[in-house]
């Protein structure tokens, strides 16, 4: 009973941290509408440029429509603002350069959860912009979005969703953590966004991609980060195809898991700060 | 004279840094030639599967990029660096003490500080534009090759004259930290031929005119296809966005209240 209670009253704290953050994130607004345009602005140009190159190839590109791209990069954008993590420069620059880690290595929780705690109420607010934009564009415009009917395939993409959030979250902790063994990590920061906005397909669709880069990608995580949570929606992928996606996606997070367990061992030893 | 001089000095400052810094010079370094090398590998991917868009041959947009980056290079070499941390001078109060020194507050907001790890990116892609020129046998002049150099520094002006005055709003909005990274991603529609926008609404591409026009007008120059009204009105638009920058800078002082405002 003891510790069914305790169990009870961690649950309470967490979502209390929670809601604090949520609260904040409520307050900062304009922050996160400014963040949210950031991430529409390079779909919209996609779309742009989309529109004219369907149009020169004669409607359809690899059987793509521009229907299909306006569908695809909305979803982008909402996948931008609410699927990707953006923690790594907190945890880099703020708790481990500047020394706020500590005041995280004092409280009674894991660093992993009281940094997925705050980033949640970020991610949760600019989704919901995010989404009331593409509620809004599907009003207007009923045949430019279109996402799957079937009620097994959107229960199984919204797993999708979630995992790819845990995913990014769990890769970009990683990142951030580098800053234990690297004083100036922006380089690695920006490589890593050269990557993933190639190989998750934030860029262009990974079909338009020649077989064998194709297959890498879907062998790195980044594709389940982003392309395989909106082709998920899009209705692209059937119910094995949806298992095999997350099946993957459950792979990399034990992977990530475990390095980020040892990057953490590891970093807490090399970690000093004024006072400790 | 004296704002050349400190120009100069400043430089000398921010070669010393290199020298001091040398890892962070590699890492912004290899930030910086690794997104020109983006931004021409996106281009190749966007018209694998299209050789012509916009009346712009696949050829002549990897030009184009390859010269975005260029202009972007000197861009990010000199005034890019200090528009990072303007919101932040604003917010925290330290404008007090730029406003209390006797140099011109706009000069020291704009010119303070070089990211001179930048001018690899802008020496690579000199290379690789001439390197390319050459392949494509693109017809270039000497003077075709002297309007690129003044219509590129009127597009510098404008780039900046923009992020200027739009980054001024965080006198009144101090919260905007990341004002700068929208204004970014807003002025890569930049690296884009300005036809592509031509088909938008009137309005929006009004209002984004002023951008489409920064890169695109100087290389249609130096491909000799340039047109002398989207010329003149570079020049016109960097003469008229620089002048509000001042006079709004200059009008919006009078709002500031420290960091207790």
């Amino acid at each position: 009973m003891l510790s069914a209670m305790s169990f009870q009253k961690a649950n309470m704290r967490y979502f209390r941290i929670f809601f604090l953050q949520l609260q904040h994130a409520i307050e900062a607004r304009s922050l996160s509408v400014v963040w949210f345009l950031t991430s529409l602005t390079t779909p919209l140009l996609m779309l742009i440029f989309w529109s004219g190159a369907t149009a020169a190839a004669g409607g359809r590109i690899f059987s793509w429509s521009y229907s299909n791209f306006a569908t695809y990069y909305l979803f982008i954008a909402l996948a931008s603002s609410m699927l990707t993590a953006h923690i790594e420069e907190d945890v880099a620059f703020e708790d481990i350069n500047k020394g706020n880690l500590s005041q995280y290595i004092l409280k009674p929780f894991p660093y992993y959860t009281s940094k997925f705690l705050l980033e949640l109420p970020w991610r949760l607010f600019q989704g919901s912009l995010a989404i009331s934009g593409i509620v809004i564009v599907a009003l207007f415009f009923k045949n430019l979005v279109s996402v799957t009917s079937s009620p097994i395939i959107l229960l199984l993409a919204i797993v999708i969703a979630i995992l790819a959030f845990i995913l990014s979250f769990t890769f970009k902790m990683i990142l951030g953590l580098l800053a234990f063994w690297f004083t100036e990590i922006s380089g690695v920061m920006n490589v890593n966004e050269i990557i993933f906005s190639i190989a998750s397909g934030t860029l262009i669709p990974l079909e338009f991609f020649p077989n064998n880069l194709r297959t890498l990608f879907e062998i790195l995580p980044f594709s389940y980060m982003i392309y395989y949570p909106i082709i998920a929606f899009l209705g692209k992928l059937n119910t094995t195809s949806l298992l095999q996606v997350i099946l993957m996606q459950l792979l990399w997070i034990f992977i990530f898991s475990l390095v980020y367990k040892f990057t953490w061992a590891k970093g807490r030893k090399t970690f000093t700060a004024v006072g400790l | 004279m004296r704002y050349l001089n400190l120009f100069i000095t400043l430089i000398k400052i921010s070669f010393s840094r290199i020298l001091i810094y040398r890892g962070n010079f590699a890492s912004h370094a290899t930030s910086s030639v690794g997104w020109g090398i983006f931004s021409v590998i996106s281009i190749m991917l966007l018209t694998s599967k299209t050789p012509v868009v916009f009346g712009w041959s696949r050829n002549e947009l990897i030009l184009l990029t390859v010269l975005m980056n260029v202009i972007f290079g000197v861009y990010r070499s000199f005034i890019d660096a200090n528009f990072w941390r303007f919101s932040q001078i604003i917010h925290y109060g330290d404008l007090d003490i730029v406003l209390l020194k006797p140099v011109d507050s706009q000069f020291q907001m704009s010119l303070w500080i070089f990211d001179l790890s930048s001018l690899l990116r802008f020496l690579f892609a000199s290379i690789f534009a001439v390197y390319l020129i050459i392949i494509f046998h693109i017809p270039v002049s000497f003077v075709s090759i002297l309007f690129f150099f003044i219509l590129s520094t009127a597009s510098i002006i404008l780039l900046y004259s923009i992020t200027f005055i739009l980054l001024t709003l965080t006198i009144w909005f101090t919260r905007l930290s990341n004002l700068i990274d929208l204004i970014n991603t807003v002025t890569n529609a930049s690296r884009y031929p300005k036809e592509m926008f031509e088909h938008l609404t009137t309005f929006v591409f009004f209002i984004l005119l002023p951008i489409v026009i920064i890169i695109s007008t100087p290389v249609k120059a130096l491909f000799q296809k340039g047109s002398l009204s989207d010329s003149i009105l570079l020049l016109a638009f960097a003469f008229v966005f620089f002048s509000i920058s001042r006079v709004f800078w200059k009008f919006a002082l009078r709002f500031y209240a420290s960091a207790s405002g």
